[in-house]
């Protein structure tokens, strides 16, 4: 059947289908539609007639409603209208048919005629039956002309589609069929003729795609031709190569077999045949099994099993293999090239075979390998860690050492950069990793780490003090292919710096770091300018334990307090022992922090009960805190300070804590007693000091002494040389401790100058000097004086030590024993200001003195107390009934002078009679009355 | 002892008549139908709903079937009425002498607590603000047995000596419809049914005239009905109020037209002196109305 014929077949088919399924559609539709409007009329007609029928009975018109119900009827929905009365009586209207359409139709399109009946009731009142009956030859007649209307429609569209094929398939088919045969040429092969491109634009498109392929066909073909040529020339070369490359390989000096995938022999060169002393021409082995060939050839070998298996291991692995090495029988060493040939998509296409004779390089190579196997025995044999690298930084060698160390061995280490292996930092770096072997790639220069280098081990749970050197490796043309890292373990070493450092820094018996240490991160902070303030501790009582239950038990105080000043002081602070009882603690913080913290220690100590032996000691504090810190350029100031607010809160009453302010008046004057003290320590040094001198007057012209009797004065020139008054200096220096010192300067000035002319000496009956209380407090006083007495040659009754009262009274015994040694040395004894102090006569008995110097404030207003006065008798009649001389100080007029005469005294001393004036001026008219 | 059984027979024919003759009633009763006319003031269909409803009642309440009947409109009513087809009667047209007389129609009842006024309206835009200002205008009215709405008007306008040239509608719901629609500028009508049915649009009319509260439309029936059914047919119209049922229809046609009927109550014809005396001065012609 022809596609146009199957095109009618199926136009016809399409068109029956269509006019059955519209047919039976419009039909259903029709039905449905025509019943439902029918139902909807008679209930509109209904409710109409109901009206009429209740009207008509009520207006009792009948006649009327009967003619209302033919004019229903007439409307041609309605086939019959009745209306049956409550009474019987009945009301018909038909209407005539009025169906077009012929009897078969209406059989076929199954229209029924809708009933409709109704009760008439209106508002409860029965007004009869009404029935309703449609008439259905509208729905007929209607469907039927929908009918005739869609025959006619798919009548004309039947035409229309057949024209339509007739004009456009027609021509569509020609032009297939055309295609269709230049189709069937191209199959034949008649590929000369081209395909016209011609006909509707598919169809000229679909013959513009045929003469294509027609021309791709075409050069397909020609240039098959023209490969199978090239081909042809191809093999021709490569006969020629085949023969070049034969004649090559038989003049190489390696052996070389080449099989095909089943190891037949393609090739094998004259060397092959000598190797494996193959009588036969190489030629001739051609397809021989190269598999037979090794067998026929292992005995050669030293080892032909191995030999044999190390083939079949090969060929199974399909990877090239280089330099497998066998050793002969007659002590050859052949070295083994394996390739197997593949193609592109990894077939195997044959294997090659390469032997060569490395007799001399593998004996060479041996005693290499031999030499850096003892390099490396030697190296791992040192102490030191060796680590090598490459050019490139890459670890090639790790010994024991350097293993131990790093916690890398060789396996992991080979081949991992060095910076990976070593790891190290300078102990007081940055923090960043050291690189050394970096710079020596770079410079070809030597580099030795710093001392203080710590290597990590690979977990760097660990770190190690090492001390490192790294160099580089050059070859004979001084090139650098490498480097050697050697590096030390100086943890023994760095363990004593430690410990030394520690021990310097550090107290052994509380274990805080010691004063110089404090004072080195003291001045650290105030360089840093940060908020930091300074507690510096005292603990009261101490002497009196270390007094009573001796060192042992002040030493456990001490280590106890530590304990509690540890626990009270937060780890971002600094606590340190500074000696004896006092502690100091560098507060990162502002002064509240300060000031909380001191009280806290403060706090702490006081509920402290400290036992020893038994015995409860109740322990306090007293607390100097010195704020910002960084505001003090001078970290002795500072210390001075922080002292001061220390003493202040000693001063205070103890167990408490005093901050150093600026405006306070106290540490105000102690901080001007500072600046003294600290000049005094500079005149100390250069001789700031001048000795003044004053002379005892005799007042008895019983008085046997004949010569210089004088108290000698320490005066001080401070830097302008004006001259500073003791009673200035003199407390300063006794509160700071400073006093005994300048006891000894005036001491040894004294005596030197004494000694210095054997004139003035003559001439000088006694020279008294003044000793502190804390000048018998050093042990070697006697012995100090002893040395000078005798450098300086003077004699003990030249030398009259004058004692006040009250230091004589608080050292009763250091002051007895001095006195005792110092008068066998004929050194005299004066008990200075006896009378201001609160000692009692009793003390007297006690302190062989030789003079009794009655204080001055007895003395000025004697005359006008007579309180005084009988206290000046008193002293004189003690003084003398003990077998002392008596001095009056202050004597200022002639009056009191005579007062005393007459009471006895024995000298006098003071302004009356003469001013303190320098000792050498005082001292030189002896030497020129001498002269 | 025979005495005493004549006595027997007798009483027990007697008893025998007595009770054929209540049967009888009560069979003529229910057999017969009886026509409750009722005036045009609405359509026909508006006057079925209402009454058919209280009609049914009344039967099933008495047992006495009353049928609704009306004429096609007013004119009609009037003819039928004259010619007694009707046995009870709603409406003022059975005061008139013509009715009374002939037929014996008497009051029975009326309706309570409905207003019962009579006006003259116009549009609120036209141009009539007083009576004389109708004069010679159209003025729409419904037939003349209508007392209220057109007797009265009429009277009023007569003694206002306005002549106005009149025009009939067959019942005053399509005059108030046509009003309400705009198509009449001036009509006379029952002024409780107007406002009623203007509720809302107040503002679209004016009220150039209206009469004092009049007693609402009676209920009448004519002498031919039995006494016996005519006060049971009042008993039971007045007791409407106070049946459930009966409440409940009174309810219902009172939300249905917006009135406020509340029952009925016993009425003579001496409370419709007025209208009477009404009618018989139209029928003299004294009244000046149409031309």
């Amino acid at each position: 059947m022809s596609l146009k014929q199957r095109l009618y077949f199926m136009l016809l088919a399409v068109m029956l289908f269509a006019i059955t399924v519209g047919l039976v559609s419009l039909t259903l539709l029709a039905n449905k539609q025509a019943k439902n409007d029918a139902q909807q009329r008679l209930l509109d007609t209904a409710e109409l007639i109901v009206q009429d029928i209740v009207f008509a009975n009520i207006t009792d018109d009948l006649a009327r409603l009967d003619q209302r119900l033919h004019i229903y009827v007439q409307q041609q929905f309605l086939k019959e209208a009745r209306w049956n009365s409550p009474n019987g009586a009945s009301l018909i209207a038909q209407a005539q048919s009025s169906s077009m359409a012929p009897e078969w139709f209406e059989q076929l399109s199954r229209f029924q005629p809708q009933v409709l009946r109704q009760e008439v009731v209106w508002f409860a009142k029965d007004y009869g039956e009404l029935i309703l009956t449609s008439d259905i030859s509208v729905s007929v007649n209607q469907l039927w002309s929908l009918l005739q209307h869609w025959l006619w429609i798919m009548l004309g569209l039947l035409f229309t589609v057949v024209l339509t094929i007739e004009a456009l398939v027609q021509p569509s088919i020609r032009q297939v069929q055309r295609l269709t045969d230049e189709a069937v040429r191209l199959g034949e092969g008649k590929l000369d003729e081209p395909i016209p491109v011609e006909g509707y634009a598919e169809f000229a498109t679909l013959s513009q795609a045929m003469e294509d392929m027609r021309a791709i066909f075409l050069n397909s073909v020609s240039r098959q031709r023209l490969q199978r040529e090239q081909l042809k020339n191809i093999g021709i070369e490569n006969e020629q190569r085949h023969r070049w490359l034969k004649s090559l390989l038989d003049s190489m000096r390696v052996a070389v077999l080449l099989e095909d995938p089943e190891r037949r022999v393609v090739f094998a060169n004259q060397l092959y045949c000598n190797f494996f002393r193959i009588a036969i021409d190489p030629i001739a082995l051609k397809n021989h099994s190269g598999a037979q060939l090794e067998l026929q050839t292992k005995l050669l070998f030293a080892d032909p099993v191995a030999f044999i298996s190390q083939s079949d291991l090969l060929i199974s692995a399909r990877k090239p293999v280089t330099n497998q090495l066998f050793y002969m029988q007659d002590g050859r060493w052949l070295a083994r090239d394996f390739i197997p040939v593949m193609d592109d998509i990894g077939r195997v296409k044959g294997h090659f075979w390469m032997y060569q004779d490395v007799t001399d390089i593998y004996g060479l190579r041996q005693a290499l390998s031999d030499e850096r196997d003892l390099a490396q025995v030697t190296l791992s044999s040192i102490g030191d860690g060796v680590i090598t690298t490459d050019l490139h930084g890459l670890v090639t060698f790790i010994n024991a050492e350097a293993t131990r160390v790093t916690g890398w061995d060789i396996t992991q280490a080979k081949g991992l950069p060095i910076v990976t292996v070593f790891k190290a930092k300078a102990e007081e770096g940055d923090g960043s990793w050291l690189d050394p072997v970096s710079r020596v790639l770079a410079t070809g220069e030597k580099v030795e780490l710093s001392s203080h280098t710590l290597l990590y081990h690979q977990t760097e749970d660990k770190q190690t003090p090492i001390e490192d050197s790294v160099a580089p490796i050059l070859d004979r043309l001084g090139r650098v292919i490498g480097t050697v890292l050697v590096f030390h373990d100086v943890s023994d070493k760095y363990a004593l710096e430690q410990s030394l450092r520690w021990q310097a820094t550090h107290d052994a018996l509380t274990q805080l770091i010691g004063r110089q240490e404090f004072e080195r991160l003291l001045h650290q902070a105030q360089e840093r300018q940060g908020d930091y303030a300074l507690i510096y501790l005292d603990l009261d009582q101490f002497k009196l334990v270390n007094d009573t239950a001796g060192h042992l038990a002040g030493d456990e105080l001490l280590r106890q307090v530590t304990d509690l000043f540890k626990s009270n002081v937060s780890d971002v602070h600094v606590l340190a022992r500074m000696g004896g009882d006092e502690f100091a603690v560098l507060i990162k913080g502002d002064v509240d922090e300060a000031m909380r913290v001191a009280e806290g220690l403060r706090l702490a100590l006081a509920a402290l009960r400290y036992q020893y032996l038994g015995r409860v000691y109740q322990i306090s504090v007293s607390i100097g805190v010195v704020p910002d810190i960084g505001a003090q350029p001078d970290m002795h100031m500072l210390m001075a300070m922080a002292d001061a607010a220390c003493y202040a809160a000693k001063n205070a009453g103890r167990n408490q804590v005093w901050l150093y302010q600026d405006t306070d008046t106290y540490l105000v004057s102690q901080q001007a007693e500072m600046t003294l003290v600290s000049d005094l320590h500079d005149a100390l040094a250069k001789d700031r000091f001048e000795l003044h001198a004053q002379k005892l007057i005799p007042l008895q012209s019983s008085g046997t002494e004949r010569g210089l009797h004088c108290e000698v004065l320490i005066r001080l020139r401070d830097v302008e040389g004006n001259l500073v008054s003791p009673a200035v200096f003199i407390p300063a220096a006794e509160n700071y401790g400073l006093i005994y010192k300048i006891d000894r300067w005036v001491i040894e000035q004294t005596l030197k100058l004494l000694g210095s002319d054997a004139d003035i000496l003559a001439k000088v009956s006694v020279c008294s000097i003044n000793l502190s209380g804390q000048s018998f407090a050093q042990s070697d006083l006697v012995g100090f004086i002893t040395n000078c007495m005798h450098q300086y040659g003077v004699p003990g009754h030249k030398l009259c030590f004058e004692v006040t009262e009250t230091a004589a009274v608080s050292q009763l015994s250091q002051v007895a024993d001095f006195i005792r040694a110092m008068r066998e040395l004929g050194c005299q004894f004066a008990l200075d200001d006896f009378g201001s102090g609160q000692s009692s006569f009793r003390y007297l008995k006690h302190l062989p003195v030789n003079y009794l110097k009655i204080d001055g404030s007895f003395v000025q207003d004697m005359l006008q107390d007579k309180m005084n006065e009988a206290l000046v008798r008193g002293m004189y009649e003690i003084a003398h009934s003990l077998g002392m001389q008596t001095v009056a100080e202050f004597v200022e007029t002639a009056e009191v002078a005579n007062s005393l005469r007459d009471i006895g005294v024995d000298y006098a001393q003071g302004w009356h009679f003469h001013r303190a004036q320098p000792l050498q001026r005082l001292l030189q008219p002896l030497t020129e009355q001498s002269a | 002892m025979v005495n005493n059984t004549l006595f027997s027979k007798k009483l027990s024919f007697y008893f025998a008549l007595i009770g054929l003759f209540v049967l009888y009633q009560h069979t003529a009763l229910a057999g017969q139908t009886y026509r409750f006319g009722v005036t045009n003031v609405e359509t026909v269909m508006t006057t079925a709903a209402q009454w058919n409803p209280i009609l049914a009642w009344l039967e099933q309440r008495t047992g006495i079937r009353l049928t609704l009947q009306m004429g096609m409109n007013a004119e009609d009513t009037q003819a039928r009425l004259m010619r007694g087809e009707y046995d009870f009667f709603l409406g003022y047209p059975l005061l008139q002498d013509a009715v009374r007389e002939p037929l014996g129609f008497r009051v029975l009842l009326k309706s309570k607590n409905v207003s019962n006024r009579s006006a003259i309206v116009v549009q609120a835009k036209s141009r009539y603000r007083s009576l004389s200002d109708l004069k010679e205008a159209k003025l729409w009215v419904t037939h003349e047995s209508a007392f209220i709405a057109h007797t009265l008007p009429m009277a009023a306008l007569s003694g206002a000596a306005v002549k106005v040239r009149l025009q009939s509608v067959s019942n005053q719901e399509s005059l108030v419809m046509a009003f309400k629609m705009g198509q009449i500028p001036a009509a006379a009508l029952n002024l409780g049914m107007f406002e009623r049915a203007m509720a809302g649009h107040s503002e679209d009319y004016r009220i150039l005239w209206s009469s004092a509260d009049l007693p609402s439309l009676p209920i009448g029936v004519q002498n031919s009905v039995p006494l016996g059914v005519a006060e049971r047919v009042q008993a039971a119209l007045i007791e409407m109020v106070n049946d459930e049922a009966g409440q409940k229809i009174l309810q219902s046609l009172n939300r249905r037209m917006g009135a406020k009927l509340s029952g009925w109550q016993v009425a003579t014809d001496a409370e419709y002196q007025f209208a009477i005396a009404g009618y018989r001065q139209l029928e003299r012609g004294k009244l000046a109305c149409d031309d």
